[in-house]
């Protein structure tokens, strides 16, 4: 093997290492100053980053490689938490985009629908959660559904707001070729509304953390909400907030595969935002 | 649809501006409008008709018609209307207090790269938490007053209201800088004439979605257990089995939210007339 | 991760801490002798409708405010944060905190359980034809409490634990006390534990298995704490237990039943006959560290503390029985 074979990959992750460097340091800085904060002002409330940590390794990691390096407790909370969480979001975007599609692309059901739509989403979701509970009972068909429900909303928008803001140019373009419906469909209309109805699911996932959370802080008894309500009472402040770190690597992690998914649906896209602004 | 070339035209007529009169010289059929009345009166007698039938319980979902009657008490209710004002107390101030420091701060943050892109990996990780998850610990930190609304609404908002302000300095024109800066204006007046009104359409996106963010948390936070504000009324009478209240209370609380959100699209259209492009896409 | 989070909320709990608790510091002494205390409730307790009615705290020179608080964990909050001078929390909730770290000490007793032979004051219900019939019978079944890890649940599963079931087979839900009886008799959970006086009129359509807090040792139901530097500073923390024991003494006195019960109607808008027919948890202003004790041993038991803490130094010593 010659040296410059190896000097490559070496000046490679040097440059990831520069890279990594010039964007984290301030995350780290941060870090910093919350453990020194945390340890000077001795709050019971905000322990100190190391603590965090410490109880995030303790609580959420094990060292069997049979569980994939997953602890019990991560089994027990963060699994059923994930499921719900994918059963409701993939029920809100199936719902959004297959009824935005349909409301953009006929007129009057757009008409028809848009305040009741408007209404449903400013209806916070949390106020359903009793009438939820009575009508999926204490059982995890109530987390998703209010998931679903509240997921729903920016999906359904977004793809709407898509068909409806395709270039006229292209439709126009469309019409002279004298289209077929389904090849409308699948080389005009999707393409088009693609970019607004992946902004409205990355929307949405922001949300289903949220509402992941808020359904289970109640009438749970099991989750990553449920986790915390009973670490909170507890008085486990460092445990506590390893869930909210669990919790952000989460939204990282699906911020991420996000971004990949859309890089790659989406590359011919001119305008694509390496991320949306909008979250709860 | 009843072929592609149908379709087509529908898509097409959406280009132009919408509204009755238009639609109407077109085709003839029914306006915007009256179609969206249509709506909403079907909701209300497929609802009445779902209790009527006897699928769910009146115990658990009310009669349209009493729900509505209900409402009406509500609004002329001064104890309900005192909650109101509450919750709105809490969305103002947290939209102050966001603003006041997301806003100053994503300008700074978008202007200088060498703070760009480090600053960007903490906001992601930041906002990446859902503000639900810290409830319990702004209980135990805030209580149960406005304090805590406000503190939870702030952390939910923050997020949105910096990263739209550094975005919108970051896509400011690099020709109009450079023109800016050939003509000698200085950094006051860059800032102000080329930067601000540039990334204003951006800022203003964020503070619409702040917006509706900041009235669902504040009204989440009293669901779950705060002692004033609107939500409260709703689980007092989610306590007292009353549904009819507690629908009437949800239905009014949408409709706040919906008029905050046109009240608030109607100020970014007279206060930022040239975002027109921004304000696609957002919800 | 979550560092600007900090930045947020650590500047921002320093910022509204400062405007709005920083007045509740310490006790202030009125110009009439009286100190102003605030005290934390979680609606209508019967002796503070009773010592604010009939004047007890201002016999030992106190000036009583009420401030509501959430739950235990947060009067625990308000204690620290000096929102509230006394937190009014339950024994475990106490210990708990104790346990924790936190700066405080309990400086009495309010609410004991009451024991046989007195009516029971709890219950774990059931729908009325339920097949449940014994606590054997609650073995991997849903039972909703009002918190989770509170004291609902944890005498509840020490309740199990004595009849023989394993507290990590029950699963335990937390509910609102007025969703719990619509939930057992709509069947989306089978059992729930609260008060018969949280029964509202829904008597007849469900029976208790037991009284898990009968079967019990004395609990301390509720106790108050408050913080060590406030417990340093003056006599105000004796003179609110001398005020507690008054007025425990004097409600244990037959002769001022009905009064009492009027007090407390007043506050909580129901019939006096009402309050009357329910049956009531003991009152005891002293505080047993043997007791307290063993309640700690409990919650070791059901793995909820790791090892039992040294409880000497946390009770006042004006407060010991």
């Amino acid at each position: 093997m010659s040296g410059q074979a190896l000097s490559r990959p070496i000046a490679t992750s040097a440059l990831a290492v520069g890279r990594g460097v010039r964007s984290l340091w301030l995350l780290a800085l941060l870090l910093v100053v919350w453990e020194v904060a945390a340890r000077m002002v001795g709050s019971l409330f905000v322990p100190p980053v190391s603590q965090i940590f410490g109880a995030f390794v303790d609580t959420w990691l094990s060292a069997s490689p049979s569980s994939l390096f997953l602890s019990s407790q991560f089994r027990a909370d963060v699994l059923p938490s994930l499921v719900r969480l994918g059963l409701g979001y993939g029920a809100a975007t199936v719902l959004g985009v297959g009824l935005g599609i349909l409301i953009g692309v006929w007129r009057p059901a757009g008409a028809f629908f848009n305040p009741l739509i408007r209404l449903g989403m400013s209806v916070p979701v949390t106020a359903l959660l009793p009438i939820a509970i009575v009508l999926f009972g204490i059982t995890s068909g109530m987390n998703v559904f209010l998931i679903a429900l509240g997921c729903l909303w920016p999906i359904l928008i977004n793809t709407y707001d898509g068909v409806r803001g395709i270039d006229r140019t292209v439709v126009t373009a469309a019409r002279s070729l004298r289209l077929t419906r389904r090849r409308y469909f699948l080389r005009v209309l999707l393409p088009g509304a693609s970019p607004a109805i992946f902004a409205g699911m990355r929307i949405s996932i922001g949300i289903a953390l949220v509402l992941m959370v808020i359904s289970e802080l109640y009438a749970a008894t099991a989750g990553l909400g449920f986790y915390i309500v009973s670490q909170q009472r507890l008085f486990q402040f460092p445990q506590l907030w390893s869930a909210i770190v669990l919790l952000a690597l989460l939204g990282i992690l699906f911020n991420a595969i996000f971004a990949l998914v859309e890089r790659v649906l989406l590359r011919w896209h001119r305008n694509v935002r390496p991320d949306s602004a909008e979250s709860h | 649809m009843a072929s592609d070339v149908h379709v087509i035209d529908q898509v097409e007529a959406d280009a132009r501006p919408t509204g009755g009169p238009v639609a109407a010289r077109r085709w003839g059929p029914t306006p915007d409008w009256v179609l969206g009345v249509a709506g909403v009166v079907t909701m209300f007698v497929l609802w009445d008709l779902v209790v009527r039938a006897g699928a769910v319980s009146v115990d658990s979902l009310p009669y349209p018609a009493d729900t509505l009657q209900r409402a009406g008490e509500l609004l002329v209710d001064a104890t309900f209307l005192t909650e109101v004002v509450q919750t709105l107390w809490a969305w103002l101030l947290a939209m102050l207090v966001a603003s006041a420091v997301g806003i100053p701060l994503g300008l700074l943050l978008g202007y200088f790269s060498a703070l760009y892109r480090p600053s960007s990996s903490v906001v992601h990780a930041g906002r990446s938490i859902p503000s639900s998850a810290f409830l319990p610990i702004a209980i135990l930190m805030f209580g149960l007053g406005t304090q805590m609304k406000v503190s939870l609404a702030i952390y939910a908002i923050f997020w949105p209201i910096l990263l739209n302000s550094m975005y919108g300095v970051r896509d400011t024109e690099p020709l109009m800088l450079a023109t800016g800066r050939s003509m000698g204006w200085t950094r006051t007046r860059l800032l102000t004439r080329v930067v601000l009104p540039s990334a204003a359409p951006a800022i203003a996106t964020g503070l619409r979605v702040a917006s509706s963010t900041a009235l669902i948390v504040v009204l989440s936070a009293e669901l779950l257990g705060a002692t004033n504000g609107v939500g409260t009324v709703i689980t007092t009478y989610q306590q007292a089995q009353r549904p009819d209240f507690v629908y009437a209370g949800i239905l009014l609380v949408g409709l706040l939210g919906m008029g905050l959100y046109y009240g608030f699209n109607l100020v970014e259209r007279l206060v930022v007339p040239w975002g027109q492009a921004q304000r696609e896409g957002g919800r | 991760m979550n560092t600007r989070r900090t930045g947020a909320v650590v500047a921002l709990a320093a910022l509204l801490f400062t405007s709005a608790c920083g007045g509740a510091e310490g006790a202030a002494d009125n110009a009439d002798g009286t100190t102003k205390v605030s005290v934390t409730t979680f609606g209508c307790e019967i002796w503070n409708t009773w010592a604010i009615g009939k004047g007890v705290y201002s016999k030992h020179r106190l000036d009583v405010e009420l401030v509501r608080s959430g739950g235990g964990s947060a009067a625990v909050a308000a204690v620290l944060s000096g929102a509230a001078d006394f937190g009014y929390v339950n024994g475990y909730t106490a210990i708990n905190a104790y346990n924790t770290g936190f700066p405080i000490q309990m400086v009495s007793g309010v609410n004991v359980n009451a024991l046989p032979p007195a009516k029971p004051a709890q219950g774990v219900f059931v729908g009325k034809d339920s097949p449940i019939k014994a606590a054997a019978d609650l073995a991997g079944k849903k039972i909703a409490v009002n918190e989770i890890n509170g004291i609902n649940q944890i005498v509840t599963a020490s309740w199990l634990k004595a009849n023989g079931v394993e507290p990590d087979s029950v699963s335990f839900v937390a509910l609102p006390f007025t969703e719990q009886i619509p939930a057992v008799l709509s069947g989306r959970v089978d059992a729930a534990q609260l008060g018969y006086s949280l029964l509202g009129n829904n008597n007849d359509n469900v029976r208790s298995l037991a009284d898990p807090f009968a079967s019990n040792d004395k609990i301390y139901i509720a106790t108050y704490v408050a913080a060590k530097s406030f417990v340093g500073k003056g006599d105000a923390a004796k003179r609110f237990h001398e005020a507690i024991t008054e007025t425990a003494q004097q409600l244990n006195d037959p002769a001022n039943k009905d009064e009492a019960f009027k007090l407390l109607s007043e506050c909580q808008k129901v019939p006096a006959e009402t309050l009357a027919a329910q049956p009531q948890n003991a009152l005891e202003a002293a505080v047993d560290v043997a007791a307290l004790d063993r309640m700690a041993q409990q919650m070791v038991d059901l793995k909820m503390l790791q090892k039992k803490p040294d409880l000497g130094p946390f009770v006042t010593d004006f407060a010991r029985s």
